[in-house]
């Protein structure tokens, strides 16, 4: 039974307008916490648990701390690690990545690589901001990892070399 | 052998009089740890894990020291023994720099599958590693690293035993122990790489394989080597077929024992990716198989229309499996009616063929030699020589050339004589898995067909038994094995006669 509320439509179409522009108006004058934010200007703050792009450690003397092990390739499942180890041109270290790739876009940001790492020398970084425009640019190489404008004099890329262990007195 | 009665763990086996325990336990179900004995080499005794109880014995036993005898009775669980081998792990670990993450050994060593079954869980040593040198070059096939080295002693009694080379031997005494060779004297020999293989930690390990994948990541197919004609069993290691990493023998007590010689081992090269042809050629113009398929059988049916089928030649050789011969004989001598099959020599091959080394190495290169002479003697094929085809070639008696090219380095002499004899008036088709040969023949029509590795079937070696490879890969989609393409060609010329009836009518 259609009263006549219902078959003239002005009265709700007035009631719907009048929800929509009281929240117009209450975000407009900040009457209530927006949870947008003006984005490219104003950045959210992240955990320090967020995981984003991976960094990769250095030592002191700049070189890479990963030994190429392949954990983090075995743990992936995403299968987007590719590592190509080499004997390192540093006597001291045996075996190095001569090539360390990950595939950003087939990467599902689980954190196994680094949990799997024996040495930490693969980390999860906070970089969120991670758009490109061809394909290729995704398949991230170690001076990216290791060395892009946002790491530098961060904490998070300073490998922590072990104490030697030494003689209990 | 007789039979002997022995316990083990309260269950009674009936075994081999005089086999060694840790084997016969191995053999049903019971696993006794080890790193020296191995069931090739003489008895060292040397490693103190193989304890087990012996009944009415106070001691405990090294059992691979231990023979079987009607009676014996065994434990392998008892707390005495479970400690004893935990103890005698923690004594090989004291030195051992625990290295995994850069050990190619890491996920089929020793030391870490013991450990995590009956290892302990906690250093109780104070004392600091002992540092020895690490990447050490012996020879041009194996790397020392002497720090990881539990001085099992099996490559020492290897270059004793087998390989008659006694380079290998322990030097210096106590925790300063170290395998060596004297003066630092390269390894020589072509029997180097077996070191790496009985290497139950990662001291040795081969530079061909060095850095170049982890095993976990390998997958295993069978297989026989292609080197020559001894026929060494193999395990052809690869991930997911797309890459072959390396060969590593497989037991096989009549033919190759636990060895393998390294000339055999680089064999997979010719099989791998970078030396394949991937895609069907004609001309040098990649085409799809199918269409490579028909303009060979359009070639052919201009020899059969106008019954000049004996102007096919084929070249065959010995590289191909029996059931690849009998489809390439059925096809050309049967359907298509031509009796010029060329090969090489393959009779002398035979008779001269000798092991080369007085090991394993022979000298014919071809490993199905006595196969190919078996199938074409039940097909009745009469086999003539290059000299035969080079004239043939020059009075151009042939105007259509099959050439079923083998791998690696035996196909270059013949094929370069060959290739400079075609005229362009003679079409030739090759079959091959590698493209070296293609280069050769610029305006002919190839076909990829299955590696040596990638292949099923038979093979027959020098002492006439008769060995089967599995298949157990595909590296490139468009390759066919010969069969098929056998296969597919008949096919094709069916369907083209056809076609021509039906237009006749």
């Amino acid at each position: 039974m259609a009263t006549l509320e219902s078959k003239s439509y002005v009265i709700g179409i007035f009631k719907g307008l009048m929800i929509t522009g009281g929240h117009f108006i209450k975000n407009l004058l900040g009457i209530t916490k927006r949870p947008t934010i003006m984005y490219p200007e104003q950045k959210r703050k992240y955990s320090q648990k967020f995981m984003g792009t991976h960094v990769l450690t250095k030592k002191h003397n700049g070189e890479i701390a990963c030994t190429s092990c392949m954990l983090c390739a075995t743990a992936c499942p995403a299968e987007c690690i590719h590592i190509v180890a080499a004997e390192s041109p540093n006597p001291q270290v045996e075996k190095y990545p001569a090539i360390y790739e990950i595939d950003l876009l087939r990467c599902v940001f689980c954190g196994y690589c680094e949990d799997a790492c024996p040495v930490d020398a693969v980390r999860m970084g906070r970089d969120y901001e991670m758009a490109e425009l061809a394909e290729r640019n995704f398949v991230v190489g170690i001076d990216f990892l290791m060395n892009r404008p946002s790491l530098q004099g961060k904490n998070i890329s300073v490998f922590h070399e072990p104490k030697k262990i030494t003689k209990s007195a | 052998m007789a039979k002997v009665k022995i316990t083990v763990n309260g269950k009674e086996l009936e075994v081999e009089a005089g086999k060694n325990l840790v084997d016969a336990a191995e053999e049903n179900g019971f696993e006794i740890p080890h790193y020296c004995y191995h069931p090739g080499l003489s008895i060292a005794g040397q490693c103190r894990m193989c304890y087990v109880e012996q009944e009415g014995n106070p001691k405990l036993q090294v059992a691979c020291n231990m023979k079987c005898s009607d009676g014996l009775k065994v434990k392998t669980d008892t707390p005495k023994v479970t400690d004893a081998v935990k103890w005698s792990l923690e004594f090989h670990l004291i030195n051992h720099p625990i290295d995994c993450p850069i050990c190619d050994q890491a996920g089929e060593c020793g030391l870490q599958e013991y450990y995590m079954k009956h290892g302990k869980y906690k250093s109780e040593m104070h004392e600091e590693k002992e540092l020895k040198p690490k990447v050490v070059d012996i020879g041009d096939q194996v790397v020392l690293d002497k720090e990881r080295c539990i001085l099992c002693s099996r490559c020492v009694r290897f270059t004793q035993e087998i390989s008659k080379t006694s380079e290998l031997g322990i030097f210096s005494r106590g925790d300063r122990s170290v395998i060596g060779t004297v003066n630092d004297s390269p390894l020589t020999g072509n029997y180097q790489t077996n070191v790496v293989d009985i290497c139950p930690v990662g001291a040795l390990t081969s530079k061909d394989f060095r850095f170049e994948q982890r095993v976990w990541f390998l997958d295993e197919t069978q297989s026989i080597c292609s080197g020559c004609s001894k026929g060494c069993n193999v395990d052809v290691h690869h991930k997911k077929g797309k890459h072959i990493y390396r060969l590593k023998p497989r037991y096989n007590e009549q033919v190759n024992s636990y060895w393998m010689c390294d000339k055999g081992r680089v064999t997979y090269k010719d099989s791998n990716f970078d030396r394949r042809l991937s895609n069907a050629k004609l001309g040098g113009v990649d085409l799809p198989h199918a269409e490579a398929i028909a303009a060979w059988a359009a070639d052919l049916k201009v020899l059969i229309a106008t019954e000049r089928t004996e102007e096919i030649g084929v070249w065959i050789t010995p590289h191909q499996t029996n059931e690849e011969l009998v489809s390439i004989f059925e096809t050309f001598a049967t359907q298509l009616k031509t009796n010029k099959f060329y090969s090489e020599s393959v009779e002398t091959l035979v008779q001269k063929d000798e092991a080369v080394d007085g090991f394993l190495l022979r000298s014919d290169p071809y490993p199905n030699s006595r196969g190919f002479l078996k199938t074409s003697k039940e097909k009745k094929i009469k086999l003539q020589s290059i000299e035969d085809l080079i004239k043939a070639l020059e009075k151009e008696t042939i105007s259509h050339l099959v050439i079923i090219c083998p791998e690696g380095e035996r196909q270059f002499p013949h094929m370069s004589r060959i290739s400079q004899m075609v005229k362009p008036s003679q079409f030739v088709v090759i079959l091959t898995p590698q493209n070296a040969a293609i280069e050769m023949f610029p305006s002919a029509l190839s076909l990829p067909t299955l590696s040596h590795y990638e292949k099923a079937g038979t093979m027959i070696n020098h002492a006439e038994i008769s060995q089967s490879l599995e298949a157990g890969f595909q590296m490139f989609k468009e390759s066919r094995s010969i069969q098929q393409t056998m296969k597919d060609l008949l096919e094709a010329q069916a369907k083209r006669a056809e076609s021509r009836e039906r237009m006749a009518n």
